[in-house]
């Protein structure tokens, strides 16, 4: 199973918890992203454009 | 493939490959993950219009749009829509009034001036001078063009068309200023720099 | 997201929750519940059949209740996981033991029916929550006649019907006649800024995406009149005054400032009665009425902090402080997002990195230690050389493509094509057989070309392209033919052309494929060290974190001291010692083993690329040169000096002179009346931005001067008091103290006149006069002057504030458009403290990835420059959107050099280059023009040139 000190949970699947996954895999850690719902991505996916350049994709 | 990579050559070889309509269709204007690569995009799709317009063809075959990867519908309304443009058009060439052998002349000639030196270089240098401009607004895209870079296409597009054309043997002027669509006085000057060389 | 779903060191579970946590940093156990899917993921497709014949329907939360789907579904079509699931709650089968249709229907027999919850401990050595935040209470809506009236609809519907792939597909309706609204307004501060539902504090991200709401309905619906109402506009964020200004003018909408109180209906429409700011008792008539709900804590708060043991703040958010933003109380477990506090995606961004380079602080010695490192066999050299053999698989999908055309018939078309050696049909190309599959064919038949003519190569290349790694084939000999999304599932109404398209599009993936090149996998190494320019609060907190991350950093810093900005505030508004965290955070710099700092210092020349950079420093009459890897600019800002007002540093002081003042109790006696005159030269008067602090700062001032002194008199005169977040509970104070607020607009601002400010007061429609000892102008920030360095990284900086721009507003909040230059603090933009170190923390988190990983990868696909053929003239130098390519000197001629680890793909060079010198690697225009070539019927010559591999892993 690896070493606990080189794995992290993170605990919500939105734009933030995505974004600590990301940087922490790339930081060289094996990272648990738990979510409640069946899709991560949070209400940033309900959104149709986001403010100031309105553009979509996360 | 960012649109910024279409080049004008691409283009014309898809019309001369046998395609009736080209869309150019990436990020929406403003939010390019390159910052400028559709910028460039709005450029080359005003230089291959003024092309298709010189060998006298339905400039609406040509189609530039922007819509982002979360617009599944626009993305269908446009490409529909671009359908039915092309189905009144009709295929390539009937609207233009070309035989099949006027077809190949104009097409090949256009294919023919994109990978032209001296059209890529005038093509890149006014690129270079809408950027350091940092206005991609339309308005200053078609007069740059314009100004710019028709005047190359035209010299190269009829040197093309008229070596081309007399390959087979010596052609009437007459002959040639109707088959160019060129302004006579051009199409003399350009004809007897040929001949010169 | 899609590339979180693929990284093979983050695990996703989904419809999971945590049940209990034990242990400490370094050491937790955590208990993980994961209910079931009922559909098993190594099985699903994604085929979509399962929802297309479910016959439940289900209400559709992703829509916002809005619309229906089915109890088999996914959320959205670009979901992750690409998997399919089975809402337990309608499903016919698990409530009622009936249908099952699905498990008939489905082709890979994904459906399983008898999955139970599952219970998993997994250990980790650290936690992060980000549970985002929770709905608006029920009652806060109600208030505004939502559930009661039709016409009355939350942002968050209105926000998924202007989706053009939500319920309305992009159409704005009424909900009682489905007709379009003509008239719409917005009530602002809905669970929000309302102390009666329990909800004192402001949501910080509603004005703006109200506006931006208003905005999308006005491009679907040019004739509808908007109206938006607010209390205070807070659109405090970096740029958003400006795109605010912008829009409201463009799309002439109205803005009213007030909270009606009364909403109710009038035949079809809804009436809305407020008082104006004249005082004047108004009424109007709209379609439809917009909540703009705010940010909630999450519904299950409680049970979060139980569970986690952690605390949560007088709002049911977790407990955190100003100078440790994303600690909770409990070590080793830290909080990021909305749940830390109302805020929007770019500062949620920001917490997310500064989250990952704490946790990456404190497990420094775990790095790598559970790190799945994907190894692939070396390129099989010889099996890529010679002409290119082409297998073609064609999928499926089911009925998807199956359905529509005939499979077998498009495989022994594909035969037919030169160079393709195989060809043969898969049910579902992309389950795990047929992977294995593929790559016994590559083996058996020696296939060096692959074609998948099956489905877009957004959803699965990256899966294909990952199988003819795994037996030796360069992954860019990999070519998609998309006949479903493209032809069988567009053109299912007519078989008979779809075929004929089928085969086009295989035909031409064939003829690209027969030109693909092998792309190098170059990795640049890193100098494992950083460079940090500023040594303030950023600039520090983010050296810091690097060197406790493990990582050598030099830090420079201009003035003979560490401090920057915070040297000069002297408390904060929360109560807490900024200075005594200032001399701690100092000490701790100074005293780093893995910081090297140089005062009184300058950046003298700046050169290279991510991984490489060579910089010199000098310090007065020498000058050191250092080597790093990556850079952090954190340069700052400073205190404006308005010139419109008469600033003497006596009787007219700025706010951190008032601040000096009052702690050093100096002249206290004299104060009795004080004004405060806010956005003294910003927003439209000298400035044109909002610097975000000024009202908070105020407001700490202001309640500081009640506390020494109750009796005096203190006036804030503002045009927005932009108190966000929580701060807004210190507003309610102020005002609760007795501190006066009177509103000016950007037309008509205060006077200071002898004696005093003279205001115009809207509600007595006439100019006041108040009589002040002391005028206290709130001034903006602007950035620092030493841009130096700034131009020699060539970092864009924004053309009406100078600013440090971002590469993304929103998702790449700490980056630059240059990949190894990140920015924090002031430099990027004004910000209070709490922001400025989360903004730290985040530079720090992503510089130190590429210091973490020792090499960077460089994106194969990259432009290249063939030598021989370039004449030098240039042009793609100055296209470069990048600065990746430069003019080099090779036997006295020019020629340009692609810098390839800066080198982005875009492809405007190549598209540009007079003599086609320049190429894109995997788009090169021999690979297009031969896709192109394909598009024509005739049959095409088969490739025969012997091509020579000399790449490798």
């Amino acid at each position: 199973m690896g070493n606990a000190k080189g794995k992290v949970l993170i605990l919500g699947g939105g734009i933030a918890g995505i974004q600590s996954a990301l940087d922490l895999a790339d930081l060289g850690y094996y990272v648990y992203l738990v979510e409640k719902k069946a899709t991560i991505g949070g209400v940033m996916a309900q959104l149709d454009k986001t403010f100031p350049t309105n553009d979509c994709s996360i | 493939m960012c649109t910024g990579r279409v080049d004008p050559l691409f283009v014309m070889t898809a019309f001369n490959n046998g395609a009736d309509g080209v869309l150019v269709a990436g990020c929406r204007l403003g939010e390019c993950k390159y910052s400028e690569g559709n910028l460039e995009a709005l450029i080359m799709g005003e230089a291959v219009k003024n092309i298709l317009r010189l060998i006298g063809m339905e400039e609406k075959r040509l189609r530039l749009d922007w819509v982002s990867s979360s617009e599944a519908s626009r993305i269908v309304e446009i490409i529909k829509d671009f359908s039915y443009t092309l189905q009144e058009i009709g295929p390539l060439g009937v609207k233009e009034g070309w035989s099949e052998e006027d077809k190949k002349f104009y097409l090949e000639s256009a294919v023919a001036l994109c990978n032209n030196m001296q059209f890529r270089s005038a093509y890149g240098n006014l690129a270079r001078e809408i950027k350091k401009l940092g206005d991609f607004s339309l308005e200053v895209i078609t007069k740059k063009v314009e100004e710019k870079l028709l005047p190359s296409i035209k010299t190269r597009l009829y040197e093309i068309e008229i070596k081309e054309l007399v390959k087979e043997g010596p052609k009437s002027l007459d002959y040639i200023i109707a088959k160019t669509k060129g302004d006579p006085v051009e199409i003399e000057k350009i004809l007897s720099k040929i001949i010169k060389t | 997201m899609v590339e979180a779903g693929r990284s093979p060191n983050i695990e996703i579970l989904t419809l999971s929750e945590v049940e209990s946590i034990e242990g400490e940093p370094g050491n937790f156990k955590v208990k993980v519940k994961i209910n079931p899917r009922y559909i098993d993921p190594a099985k699903c497709t994604a085929c979509g059949d399962c929802a297309k014949y479910c016959p439940r329907l289900a209400i559709d939360y992703f829509n916002a209740n809005l619309t229906f789907t089915r109890s088999a579904r996914i959320d959205l079509p670009q979901a992750v996981p690409t998997i399919y699931y089975i809402d337990a709650e309608t499903c016919l089968h698990l409530n009622y033991e009936t249908c099952m249709l699905c498990t008939n229907i489905c082709g890979p027999n994904a459906i399983d029916f008898s999955q139970k919850p599952e219970y998993k401990e997994l250990e980790v050595g650290a936690i992060i929550i980000a549970p985002g935040f929770g709905p608006v209470p029920q009652e806060a809506l109600e208030k505004f006649g939502y559930g009661i009236y039709d016409d009355v609809l939350t942002s968050i519907e209105v926000e998924r019907m202007t989706c053009v792939s939500g319920p309305t597909e992009g159409e704005v309706i009424r909900p009682s006649d489905f007709k379009h609204p003509k008239k719409i307004a917005y009530i602002q501060c809905v669970g929000s800024r309302d102390i009666t539902c329990d909800r004192n504090y402001c949501s910080s991200v509603c004005c703006m995406y109200a506006v931006k709401e208003a905005t999308i309905i006005k491009e679907h619906e040019p004739e509808a009149e908007i109206t938006l109402y607010f209390m205070d506009v807070r659109t405090q964020g970096k740029g958003f005054d400006e795109a605010f200004r912008n829009f409201v003018e463009k799309y002439g909408m109205k803005i009213v400032r007030a909270r009606p109180p009364k909403v109710e209906k009038v035949g079809e429409k809804i009436a809305l009665t407020y008082v104006d700011e004249d005082g004047q008792r108004k009424r109007e008539l709209y379609d439809m009425i917009v909540l703009s709900v705010g940010l909630s804590p999450p519904k299950d708060a409680e049970k979060l902090a139980s569970v986690f043991g952690i605390d949560l703040n007088e709002f049911r958010f977790a407990k955190t402080s100003t100078l440790k933003p994303i600690e909770t109380n409990r070590p080793g477990i830290y909080v990021i997002g909305a749940f830390q506090g109302p805020k929007d995606i770019p500062e949620s961004v920001m917490q997310a990195s500064g989250g990952a380079a704490t946790v990456s602080e404190i497990l420094r010695e775990g790095r790598f230690s559970s790190y799945i490192v994907k190894e692939y066999p070396p390129e099989d050299l010889e099996l890529m050389s010679g002409e290119p053999r082409i297998g073609v698989f064609v999928c499926h999908c089911g009925v998807n493509i199956a359905g529509v055309v005939n499979v077998k018939e498009l495989v022994e078309y594909a035969k037919t094509l030169p160079n393709v050696v195989h060809a043969e049909n898969l049910t579902y190309a992309c389950a795990q057989d047929a992977l294995e599959h593929i790559k016994k064919k590559i083996k058996e038949v020696k296939l060096n070309r692959v074609v998948v003519s099956a489905c877009s190569p957004r959803t699965h290349e990256p899966l294909f392209q990952d199988t003819v790694r795994e037996v030796g084939l360069n992954l860019a000999l990999f070519e998609m033919a998309n006949i479903r999304d493209q032809c069988t599932w567009v053109h299912a109404d007519n078989p008979e052309k779809a075929a004929e398209k089928a085969k086009d599009l295989i035909r031409m993936g064939v003829a690209k494929a027969r030109r693909l090149k092998p792309l190098v996998l170059q990795r640049v190494s890193v100098t494992p060290t950083a460079l940090v320019i500023g040594g303030g609060v950023a600039g520090m907190v983010s050296a810091l974190s690097i060197a406790e991350q493990g990582f050598q950093v030099y830090l420079v810093e201009k003035e003979p001291e560490l401090g920057g900005s915070l040297k000069r505030v002297k408390y904060l508004i929360s109560g807490e010692n900024p200075q005594e965290f200032l001399k701690d955070l100092i000490s701790k710099v100074e005293n780093h083993p893995n910081i090297k700092i140089y005062k009184g210092a300058q950046i003298e020349n700046i050169s290279g690329y991510i991984g490489n950079f060579t910089t010199t420093v000098r310090i007065g009459d020498t000058s050191e040169v250092v080597n790093h890897g990556v850079v952090v600019v954190a340069t700052g800002g400073k205190e404006y000096r308005p010139s419109k007002y008469p600033l003497d540093g006596k009787k007219v002081i700025t706010q951190l002179e008032l601040e000096e003042r009052l702690l050093e109790n100096k002249d206290l006696d004299k104060i009795k009346k004080v004004v405060m005159i806010q956005c003294a030269g910003s927003r439209g008067e000298e400035l044109g931005y909002c610097s975000k602090v000024c009202c908070v700062q105020a407001l700490k001032n202001a309640l500081k001067i009640k506390e020494i002194k109750p009796e005096a008199e203190v006036f804030i005169l503002y045009m927005d008091l932009r108190a966000y977040g929580f701060y807004e509970k210190n507003y309610f104070e102020a005002r609760k103290k007795g501190i006066k607020f009177i509103r000016f607009t950007n037309e008509r601002r205060p006077q200071v006149v002898e004696g005093g400010v003279k205001v115009y007061d809207m509600i007595a429609g006439e100019e006041l006069f108040i009589p002040a000892d002391l005028v206290v102008l709130s001034v903006g920030i602007v950035p620092s002057e030493d841009q130096e360095a700034v131009n020699m990284l060539r970092i864009p900086c924004g053309a009406e504030d100078g600013f440090l721009m971002e590469a993304h507003v929103k998702l790449r909040p700490v980056d630059t458009a240059t990949d190894g230059v990140f920015i924090c603090g002031l430099a990027h933009g004004p910000k209070p403290l709490e922001e400025v170190i989360s903004q730290a923390k985040a530079a720090a988190g992503r510089a130190s990835i590429p210091l973490a990983k020792k090499e960077v990868e460089v994106s194969p696909i990259v432009a290249a420059v063939e030598e021989a053929k370039c004449i030098g003239c240039g042009i793609c130098v100055e296209l470069c959107p990048f600065t990746a390519i430069e003019l080099i000197k090779v036997d006295k001629k020019r020629k340009a050099k692609v810098i390839t680890a800066a080198c982005k793909a875009c492809g405007i060079c190549a598209s540009h280059c007079p003599v086609f010198a320049i190429d894109l690697g995997g788009y090169t225009k021999e690979a297009i023009l031969e896709q192109l070539a394909g598009f024509k019927k005739e049959p095409m010559e088969k490739v025969v040139e012997e091509e020579k591999v000399e790449v490798g892993n």
